[in-house]
């Protein structure tokens, strides 16, 4: 009988985030939310604290906004978009098909969920930098994991290569006066080392992964940042087909189907 | 100045103009092309499926692709009975009386409470790998299994005590799953199949290590055994759920929302605090 532990949470909370003191003030992580965070704080800033507990500046809060908006393409041919599109098709309420999307877009293929990989991957670099190992052997481990194919999480991308918004970012990151860290510093050099083996260069995980490293956040923090970072590009596409005919959002002939399976049987 | 997108070059994939299956066939209304006249699964006519299947056959049907002998169907009927209700204090179940005293709108109940129901604590988040897991070992006695566990060996498990390296198996609230335990010897008696006798030996081989097989392992066993693939797993423990976790959030759509939970501030405890203004609040 181990179960002792859990007495001490039944019929109780305890968090360490706050609360709402009725008549007193919400405590968010020990700010005043509505005194305090509500008109000083930008939302960026409250996502950032919710996510890690951390207050960053007002100028990374300014980055990762950008970081967001570059993540949320209003195309319905990219996944996650195209599960709100099928949702405003059917009438779902837009809570939902944003939230669907979202969920959709936690993918071990992009989206989210590729980030805990990339960061992961950029911070090994650096540990194994520090035991001595030089970026072109850990580059070719890597490369080994994957068959000897690109696939490093954070370079290469599906559908194109190369990856526009990584000079952008970059730009805006020296306008907002950040420098350049150990974790960009070697995924620049994995960037360079990829690029002349196989044409592929890094790409906004990448780029994101080592420059929030650098910030000093581990992986599951920089995830727990971008939960929702595509969602808007979702609420877009659902928006487009909501306001369209019904069912006009990829309509699909009985025949477009191509049916590959069993002829027909009968149940004895 | 160059626009950064310039450099941006398409791969030219060559997508798929067209969606193909082995599971639906469908023929077209005369009328409309897109209205159905007739559909098959797996061959079989709908509507002849609707007068002479069990529900649970049906769904066997679309995963397997055959519909299920009748020690299948017994089976697999089971374990959609085994797993139907998770019961009113379990997180999910909870969450779906939330989404129903909190008036959120019905479609949504459901899909809350499935979500909640695909973490990995008493619910169906590693079934996939607890199948993975079960098929590999299963092929060498229990014993070689619980062995590897106790020296550290192997790459999916480690120690023993930490319940994340290995699917299928963990405490609940503490100590072993006792009912994930009975519906365990309830399957072993019912089916003498490999992965399920297995799962048996090893859970009671386990014991001194203080853990046990748990639903997703018992869930994980039963389809391993029925031929289901492991990607399979975990969207059908949902599934089956599904019926417990709604019933109980519709239960409470109607109530008030004082029916529900909310803790009075004496039981509302603030730890500590951590706020941070790059490392530390001003």
């Amino acid at each position: 009988m181990n179960h002792q532990l859990w007495d001490s949470y039944r019929g109780k909370i305890k968090t360490k985030k706050g609360g709402w003191k009725i008549g007193e003030k919400v405590d968010s992580h020990g700010y005043d939310l509505i005194n305090e965070l509500m008109t000083g704080y930008t939302y960026m800033q409250v996502i950032v604290l919710n996510a890690t507990g951390k207050m960053v500046s007002l100028n990374l809060s300014k980055w990762l906004e950008a970081v967001h908006i570059s993540m949320s393409w209003p195309d319905p041919r990219i996944w996650c978009n195209r599960i709100g599109a099928l949702a405003g098709t059917v009438n779902v309420n837009a809570v939902t098909a944003s939230s669907i999307g979202n969920m959709a877009a936690d993918s071990r293929a992009y989206g989210s969920l590729p980030l805990l990989e990339g960061v992961q991957l950029i911070q090994s670099a650096i540990c194994a930098l520090n035991k001595g190992v030089d970026i072109n052997e850990f580059v070719d481990i890597e490369l080994e994991k994957h068959g000897g194919k690109p696939y490093l999480m954070g370079f290469a991308r599906p559908i194109a290569k190369g990856d526009e918004r990584v000079s952008i970012m970059d730009i805006m990151a020296k306008e907002l006066g950040f420098t350049e860290g150990e974790h960009l510093t070697a995924a620049y050099k994995i960037d360079k080392i990829l690029f002349s083996k196989f044409g592929e260069t890094i790409n906004l995980n990448g780029y994101v992964s080592a420059f929030m490293s650098d910030q000093g956040f581990n992986p599951e923090e920089i995830y727990r940042i971008f939960t929702s970072v595509t969602i808007s590009g979702v609420t877009a596409c659902y928006v487009d087909t909501h306001e369209r005919l019904n069912g006009a959002f990829s309509p699909l002939h009985v025949n477009d189907i191509l049916y590959s399976g069993k002829g027909p049987k009968s149940l004895v | 100045m160059t626009s950064p997108s310039a450099n941006v070059k398409s791969r030219g994939d060559q997508f798929a103009t067209r969606l193909e299956t082995k599971i639906t066939h469908e023929t077209p209304n005369r009328d409309n092309p897109y209205q159905v006249e007739c559909l098959r699964m797996h061959g079989y006519e709908h509507t002849a499926l609707m007068e002479k299947c069990e529900f649970s056959a049906v769904i066997f049907l679309l995963f397997r692709g055959e519909l299920p002998n009748n020690t299948e169907s017994e089976l697999f009927k089971q374990l959609c009975i085994a797993l139907i209700n998770p019961g009113p204090r379990h997180p999910a179940t909870q969450g779906s009386m939330v989404a129903g005293v909190g008036k959120t709108i019905s479609v949504n109940v459901l899909p809350i409470a499935l979500s909640l129901y695909g973490g990995d604590y008493d619910s169906a988040g590693d079934v996939e790998a607890a199948m993975r897991l079960f098929r590999r070992k299963s092929r060498k006695p229990a014993s070689a299994f619980v062995d590897t566990i106790s020296h550290g060996d192997g790459n999916d498990k480690g120690d023993a005590n930490d319940e994340e390296t290995l699917p299928g198996f963990g405490t609940l609230y503490g100590d072993p799953d006792a009912y994930a335990r009975k519906l365990l010897e309830h399957f072993a008696t019912l089916s003498p199949t490999p992965v399920i006798q297995w799962l048996l030996a090893a859970n009671s081989l386990l014991a001194e290590h203080t853990i046990g097989v748990t639903k997703a392992g018992v869930c994980a066993a039963v389809l391993a055994d029925l031929g289901f693939l492991p990607r399979q797993g975990c969207g059908l423990m949902q599934l089956m759920a599904a019926p417990g976790l709604l019933a109980h959030g519709v239960e409470y759509a109607n109530k008030p929302i004082t029916s529900m939970l909310f803790e009075s501030d004496d039981n509302y405890e603030i730890e500590t605090t951590e706020n941070t203004l790059n490392g530390g609040k001003e």
